[in-house]
């Protein structure tokens, strides 16, 4: 027999009170009487007598309060005392970057990670403690141990990333630890982001610890470069958007530079919570550009971003097709498209061509066996040895697309397409439908796209001709026809990838069998285990990948609005205090405690019952 | 009952009065007078008091030198050879005086309504000697220092809203008094009449017997009227422990209802209300305990006619 929760029996104090309040309400009772002659009769020392006579109601009240101070003591059985008290406990600190937002002389994540200390600290020495960073992806720095030295040296080492915040999920996780045992754990938060952001069922199980208050921030809020598919650096146009995220006029010098020369330099006024777009060009080539801002707001991540201009190329392509006018269409395009030209050959003089010498062979109602090189087939003819032919189709419209792929990223609306003839064809094991359509017997394909063996193959089953690819109302049918040339023949696999921070770049063409080095913006490099296919993109910057001589370059920006706006008032109310700790085996025994309190609702409806009879 | 009127309140007693079913049953009522009464002539018979015209024979007497031909008995006088005169009962007015307690100890326990129920039995008596066209006055007898409170002396029934108005207004003072209260009133009654007290007596006994023997001296009939009050009767209805306190000599006594205690209380409630029928019969006062719980009709119209106080 002992009692988990021994403090609870200060409690017991209570019953003193309840005997004074007794004494208190019998002297306190007044009762007017027309006059005392009628008491006169009333033996003195009776009427006199204050000493403390408890009748049956009393007893009630403090049985039922010695019940519920039992109940709240966590008596357990015989067992003995069992292991000593002690909690889990869970801390979650945000490390996102609006966590690297300076507050005076000190960011928000250096007051996070004190606060999380002193939490720390005020642990017992048997309490284990769990520490996880929240930000893009939760990532579990500790598990649960009671080397609390280990978690204040975690704790140290922590440091914010350039990413967007995704706190659900780390509430998530750290709930999922907490309801292995959750009478014993508990979930505190640090972070910069106010309670209304978290789920409605989770603010009951976390203690949230908000710092942050200033709203001073400058963004570079987006970086597009546009560059057609087949247009050279010199026609590249940047455009930056900067957003002012405070409450007040902000003032800064936008710099945009290519490989490090600079490009423009704008001087800059916005108002509060505004924006302005500084639109840039007269780029001299290809290569990494950068945009940064020059000012001194709360938080420097999203100062700078980072974009890419391609390289100019000629694509050269080899159209097969008999005298037609879409040979002809195509032959239009490339003489608009200056980077683009097109040898059109007659089908019986194909084998003589040396088809490797080109981008990519355009076969238009003819399908001979594959080529060297990628390969578009435009409207293969009925039994052709390639896509066997099922049936044929008119009059049939797009009923859906793959939005996914590259050739029709961005393109919409195509149902509006009507497409006069279609050869409904075999959809090859592996092949990604790009267009499809539906008839009475089924789903088709109208174009798909597959990738073996290092190359490239698309088909167009519609007949492409009879849809006139230069006319007005096809504008979207032509970029479509544009996008897939250009899928078909791709870039140098050198172009960086831009993507933005938390989100994971994958990494194509390296050698699977090689550790991979990945140098991030912090010029921190790391080698990762051979097979290794994508790295995670927490820093802004830029990320040099390699394997053997195998090079690739992610760039990564902070384009996050919810992020770059950093006055969001987190600090507005204080946690609750820490939960007191539990013994373990007074946890496993606990039905004694539980019993208790029946016993105390038993009792108070005993005595609602006596006084509604008294009454 | 008006709204806002607590039905313990004398307003509320004095709408009951005034039903329309109230006073018809107390028009056929009447006081029982015995032996009060005025010089001026009016509705209440008179024994043993003679007067040369009236409604019932009295008495014959033999003619004297001196009385009026015109009541010569001459049926007699061919009867019997005698010149005898007839006399008639005397009918005369009745002075009623209601004096009604208003120290503090009428209006507890609250729950009893003591006050309230005094005062509608005021009106209610009022009504009926009024009826008669009796003089009637009620009397709120408070403390010396603050006087009684009278209301105008009304002989007829038109003016019974005067009573009724002076009693809806009547509230209970502080402290006690009323022994000296009714003996300072009573030196300025100009004459014997019925004297009506309603009253808890609670105070020492021997004033109240004072009070009652210079009240008979002076050839008034009393009746005294003890309104009685389920708490008042039991307190364990009040409460069971409690510091009790006389709400008119402000003194206090920590007091718990065992039933023995309760059984002290009421038998000195037993004495008191002994006592005070003994002092009665002393003075040839009329004598009644009135149940409040039994309620105001049941007093006017059954307990009152049986303890011979209406007719």
């Amino acid at each position: 027999m002992g009692f988990a929760n021994p403090l609870a029996l200060l409690f017991s104090a209570l019953l003193g009170v309840l005997v004074l309040l007794y004494l208190w309400d019998r002297q306190r009772q007044h009762v007017d009487v027309p006059s005392l002659l009628l008491w006169r009769l009333v033996p003195q020392e009776v009427m006199q007598r204050r000493r403390f006579r408890p009748d049956w109601l009393f007893a009630l009240q403090a049985l039922l309060l010695l019940a519920l101070i039992g109940g709240l003591a966590r008596p357990y059985g015989s067992g003995g005392p069992g292991d000593a008290p002690f909690r889990r406990r869970i801390l979650v600190v945000d490390t996102s970057a609006s966590m690297q937002s300076r507050e005076g002389s000190r960011t928000r994540f250096d007051e996070a990670r004190e606060l999380a200390l002193e939490q720390l600290g005020q642990m017992g020495a048997e309490d284990e403690v769990m520490i996880v960073a929240a930000a893009a992806r939760p990532r579990v720095v500790l598990e649960f141990s009671r080397d609390h030295a280990a978690a204040r040296d975690a704790l140290r080492q922590l440091e914010p990333l350039d990413t967007p915040t995704n706190l659900s999920t780390a509430i998530a996780l750290a709930r999922r630890a907490r309801d292995a045992d959750p009478e014993r754990s508990d979930i505190s938060l640090f972070t910069d982001l106010p309670e209304t952001t978290l789920e409605p069922e989770d603010r009951s199980l976390v203690r949230r610890f908000g710092v942050g208050e200033t709203s001073d921030n400058v963004a570079i809020s987006s970086l597009q470069i546009f560059q057609g598919a087949f247009e050279d650096p010199g026609r590249a146009r940047a455009y930056v958007l900067v957003t002012n995220y405070s409450y007040g006029e902000a003032h800064g010098v936008l710099t945009v530079a290519l490989n490090g020369d600079q490009v423009s330099r704008t001087g800059f006024t916005i108002p509060g919570r505004g924006n302005r777009t500084v639109a840039v060009q007269g780029f001299s080539g290809a290569g990494l550009v950068t945009a940064h801002l020059d000012g001194s707001d709360a938080l420097s991540a999203d100062n700078r971003a980072y974009g890419w201009i391609r390289a100019g190329r000629e694509w050269r392509f080899l159209l097969v097709s008999p005298p037609s006018p879409l040979a002809e269409e195509i032959a239009a395009i490339a003489r608009v498209v200056p980077e683009i030209s097109v040898e059109v050959v007659a089908p019986d003089r194909y084998a003589g061509v040396d088809a490797a010498s080109y981008d990519a062979v355009l076969f238009h109602r003819v399908a001979p066996p594959a080529p060297p090189r990628n390969a578009l087939y435009l409207y293969p003819p009925v039994g052709n040895a390639l896509f066997p032919v099922l049936g044929q189709a008119r009059d049939v419209e797009v009923m859906d697309w793959n939005e996914a792929h590259g050739s029709l990223r961005g393109l919409r609306p195509l149902p509006a397409w009507p497409l006069t003839a279609a050869n409904i064809l075999r959809l090859p094991p592996g092949a990604q439908p790009l267009l499809w359509s539906r008839n009475e017997t089924g789903e088709f394909p109208l174009a798909f796209a597959e990738e073996a063996e290092g190359r490239r193959r698309a088909v167009i089953a519609f007949d492409l001709e009879a849809e006139r690819l230069l006319s007005n109302d096809n504008v979207s049918l032509l970029v479509f026809f544009l996008n897939l040339l250009d899928w078909l023949a791709p870039q140098d696999g050198d172009a960086p990838q831009v993507v933005d921070t938390g989100e994971v770049a994958p990494l194509e063409g390296l050698p699977p069998s090689l550790p991979v080095r990945v140098e991030d913006p912090h010029a921190q490099a790391r080698t990762w285990p051979p097979g290794t296919s994508e790295i995670e993109a927490d820093l802004a910057g830029l990320y040099r990948v390699s394997a053997d001589g195998t090079r690739r370059t992610v760039l990564a920006n902070l384009f996050d609005t919810a992020e770059s706006d950093i006055g969001r008032g987190a600090r507005d109310q204080p946690p609750p205090p820490m939960p007191e700790a539990t013994s373990r085996d007074a946890e496993r025994r606990e039905s004694f405690g539980w019993w208790l309190y029946a016993l105390a609702a038993a009792l108070m409806f005993s005595e609602w019952f006596a006084w509604r009879r008294s009454a | 009952m008006p709204p806002g009127v607590s039905e313990n309140s004398p307003a509320a007693a004095v709408d009951r009065i005034l039903a329309p079913s109230s006073l018809a049953h107390l028009g056929r009522l009447r006081l029982n007078v015995r032996r009060a009464f005025g010089a001026r002539p009016g509705n209440t018979p008179v024994r043993n008091l003679v007067q040369p015209t009236g409604l019932e024979l009295e008495r014959h007497k033999a003619y004297d030198q001196g009385d009026e031909l015109r009541f010569l008995d001459w049926n007699a006088y061919a009867r019997l050879d005698q010149l005898l005169v007839r006399q008639f009962r005397a009918e005369r007015e009745t002075p009623v005086h209601i004096l009604l307690d208003g120290s503090a100890s009428m209006d507890v326990p609250e729950r009893d309504g003591k006050f309230a129920f005094a005062v509608g039995l005021a009106l209610a008596l009022a009504y009926v000697g009024v009826r008669h066209h009796n003089p009637v006055r009620i009397a709120l007898i408070r403390s010396r220092a603050a006087g009684a409170l009278a209301s105008p002396t009304v002989r007829f029934p038109a003016r019974m809203p005067l009573l009724a108005e002076f009693c809806a207004r009547l509230r209970c003072g502080e402290g006690g008094g009323f022994d000296e209260g009714v003996a300072e009133y009573s030196q300025s009654l100009p004459q014997a009449g019925f004297v009506v007290l309603l009253s808890d007596f609670l105070a020492e006994p021997a004033d109240t017997r004072v009070l009652l023997h210079r009240l008979a001296s002076r050839d008034h009939e009393i009746a005294v009227l003890r309104p009685l009050g389920a708490a008042e009767r039991d307190p364990s209805l009040l409460f069971q422990r409690a510091r009790v306190r006389d709400v008119e000599t402000g003194g206090e006594k920590v007091v718990r209802l065992t039933p023995h205690n309760l059984g002290l209380y009421r038998r000195a409630l037993e004495e008191h209300l002994t006592g005070l029928e003994r002092d009665c019969l002393d003075n040839e006062a009329l004598f009644g305990v009135c149940d409040i719980a039994a309620g105001l009709e049941n007093c006017l119209f059954a307990y009152l006619p049986r303890i011979g106080l209406l007719r």
